[in-house]
């Protein structure tokens, strides 16, 4: 062997083990094409995208996600002998319908991330592009990158019309080796897109000005009104006045709350900051000491009255204290402006053979009562296939609450699924749900290397 | 493979034991895990839906790494453009330090970016023979071209190699 062979074969090896064993998603396979044999003669078989002839399914996109689905139905029911079949359609036998139609997620591939002096090291600098899917099939629509010299999503959020997505990108510095590790740029300014999926499923993206800037550094949250007119952005707290920005993006007119410090970090959750009237704001808080030490135990959240000119965040909006939660501040609120619903506490992760569990707590938001704990759930033993702890987090929701997508911590993943009451359901054509293991919905943040999707 | 084991499960068993390596594979054709991943998934979901027309299980890992080539071929060809990261980002620290690591370091840089800069094909040549090991039989398999093929290929590639890492010709 020569020495460039050497050499190819000893850096490609090095190069590929930046993949590392265990961090491979798990395979999620497909409804399965072909039914069971003993079904194969009942006639067409309407369970698999894959059957329909092309001209078909682009001429009857919508029609084929429902026969899929129904069709996914049926062969559950059939097969496992549980059910008597499809029934009347209603929102237990057919989990999209009603779900906005697209999804958008990113995925920073970073299990291994460290910060050290403000350097982040780790792998997570690789595969900085946001894709949106159709939420039913997993199509992919679109794979949007940072326009050049920029880099990373900071964040991005969704409408619950599912049509528009707002991405905030910055530039961060990556050293010699490329891999190696970056450091993120806390003062460049950010640029927003915005990307609008039109009726037949065309996108258009385009830049979006917004009034002022936004750093990295300032750390800004976002969430799109319902029906994707309106940008909320909440930054600073802890040691600085705390902002809330309600910006019309056709416009750019601007209503601004503030609170002097010491105010309470603002926190926007994105998919459940919003009521669906497009006028209550939901934002989750968090209160840092200067030490870096959070100092809330219980989760807090400011129901913000958008329709108020601007001026006082404190005397435009109204505080309620969820009892039994943990402090982790990412607010949802239900579209119909009467629940809130938040990760009840649960004692951190131990290792070994041990027990996690948690569940979610269904809250008055007029008082903060508790209402209905639902979608409990419990693991034994180490999960491997984690890349970071349970977490369990709504999605989004139906008006009133009743049906949720939420992530689920299930086996050896976060899924994603639809929450009825107490019965999960996984999305299994949310194309990315096997890697859906290290989440976080609230307008994920690429230094953490989380992976992140707006609904 | 077991005929008698369900598609779910054999598919699923292999994905277990060569999932890694063919993201890792897809990794260095494409420089980008995400896309890698995305490639190994839809590679195995082919497989099983290809899992009962297949007349003979025991090539199903060299149907898949076939499927995965093919995956990142077209994911070449949509993305048109050299992986971001992987292209050469800017450099944070001029400052250059004579530790061995990042010595090590810079050069495995210099070797995948003039992988990357190879033609996808004479890119999988490579990868398959000496990243992947495969003997040229099983290289040509997986590119779907012939054992001369193979040989030519690669031979062109490693020329390029040498010319782009300044090094002799093997």
């Amino acid at each position: 062997m020569t020495q460039l062979e050497e050499r190819l074969r000893a850096d490609m090896r090095a190069e590929s083990e930046q993949i590392g064993p265990g961090s491979i998603p798990a395979l999620q396979l497909p409804a399965r094409a072909d039914p069971p044999r003993r079904l194969r003669r009942r006639g067409p078989r309407l369970w698999g995208p894959w059957h329909w002839p092309a001209w078909v399914t682009t001429l009857a996109a919508a029609a084929a996600v429902v026969v899929v689905i129904a069709g996914t139905f049926f062969l559950a029911h059939v097969v496992s002998g549980s059910g008597p079949g499809p029934s009347a359609t209603g929102e237990e036998t057919v989990p999209y319908s009603g779900i906005p139609p697209y999804y958008a997620y990113a995925v920073q591939g970073d299990t291994y991330s460290r910060t050290i002096n403000g350097t982040e090291y780790g792998d997570s600098v690789i595969a900085r592009y946001v894709k949106i899917r159709a939420t039913a099939s997993g199509k992919l629509l679109r794979t949007v990158s940072p326009p050049a010299p920029y880099n990373a999503f900071e964040s991005f959020a969704g409408a619950a019309n599912g049509r528009t997505f707002v991405f905030a990108t910055n530039r961060n510095r990556y050293d010699k080796t490329g891999n190696e590790y970056f450091e993120l740029d806390h003062k460049t300014p950010l640029k927003f897109m915005i990307l609008r999926i039109t009726p037949g499923g065309h996108t258009q993206l385009s830049p979006l000005s917004l009034p002022g800037t936004l750093t990295e550094g300032q750390a800004p949250t976002l969430a799109l009104s319902p029906d994707g007119a309106r940008l909320a952005v909440a930054y600073g707290g802890s040691g600085k006045p705390a902002v809330v920005q309600v910006i019309t993006l056709a416009t750019g007119q601007l209503r601004q709350w503030t609170a002097p410090p010491p105010a309470a970090t603002p926190m926007l959750g994105g998919p459940g900051a919003w009521t669906s009237d497009g006028r209550t704001l939901a934002l989750g808080q968090i209160s840092v000491h200067p030490s870096g030490k959070i100092r809330s135990a219980r989760t807090q959240m400011r129901l913000l009255d958008t329709n108020a000119p601007g001026g006082s965040l404190a005397a435009d909006s109204k505080l309620v204290t969820l009892p039994g939660t943990d402090g982790f501040p990412w607010p949802f609120i239900t579209p119909d402006g009467t629940k809130l619903i938040g990760e009840i506490s649960h004692g951190p992760p131990r290792t070994g053979p041990a027990i996690e569990s948690g569940a979610l707590g269904v809250y008055s938001a007029r008082t903060g009562a508790l209402l209905q704990v639902i979608g409990r759930w419990q693991q034994h033993g180490q999960r491997p296939g984690m890349l970071f702890s349970a977490r369990q987090a709504v999605v989004w929701s139906s008006l009133s609450g009743s049906r949720l997508i939420v992530e689920m911590p299930r086996g050896k993943l976060n899924e994603v699924g639809v929450l009825s009451g107490n019965t999960f359901r996984p999305l299994t054509h949310v194309a990315l749900a096997p890697l859906l293991a290290a989440i976080n919905s609230g307008g994920f943040q690429t230094s953490g290397g989380y992976v992140g999707f707006a609904w | 493979m077991d005929r008698g084991m369900g598609a779910s499960q054999a598919v699923t068993a292999i994905y277990e034991r060569h999932a890694l390596g063919l993201t890792r594979l897809a990794f260095l054709m494409l420089g980008d895990r995400q896309a890698a991943e995305d490639v190994v998934q839809e590679a195995f979901c082919g497989l099983y839906r290809a899992w009962d027309r297949m007349p003979d299980h025991t090539h199903a890992v060299g149907y898949v790494r076939a499927s995965v080539l093919n995956g990142s071929r077209s994911a070449l060809r949509r993305s048109r453009r050299a992986p971001r990261v992987l292209a050469g980002p800017a450099a944070a620290s001029s400052a250059a330090s004579a530790e061995d690591a990042v010595l090590a370091g810079e050069r495995q840089r210099e070797t995948v970016a003039a992988l990357r800069r190879l033609p996808p094909r004479q890119r999988e040549a490579v990868v398959l023979r000496y990243f992947a090991d495969l003997p040229e039989q099983e290289t040509a398999a997986a590119m779907g071209v012939s054992r001369g093929t193979v040989k030519s290929t690669t031979s062109r590639a490693l020329a390029a190699l040498a010319r782009m890492l300044q090094e002799e010709k093997p």
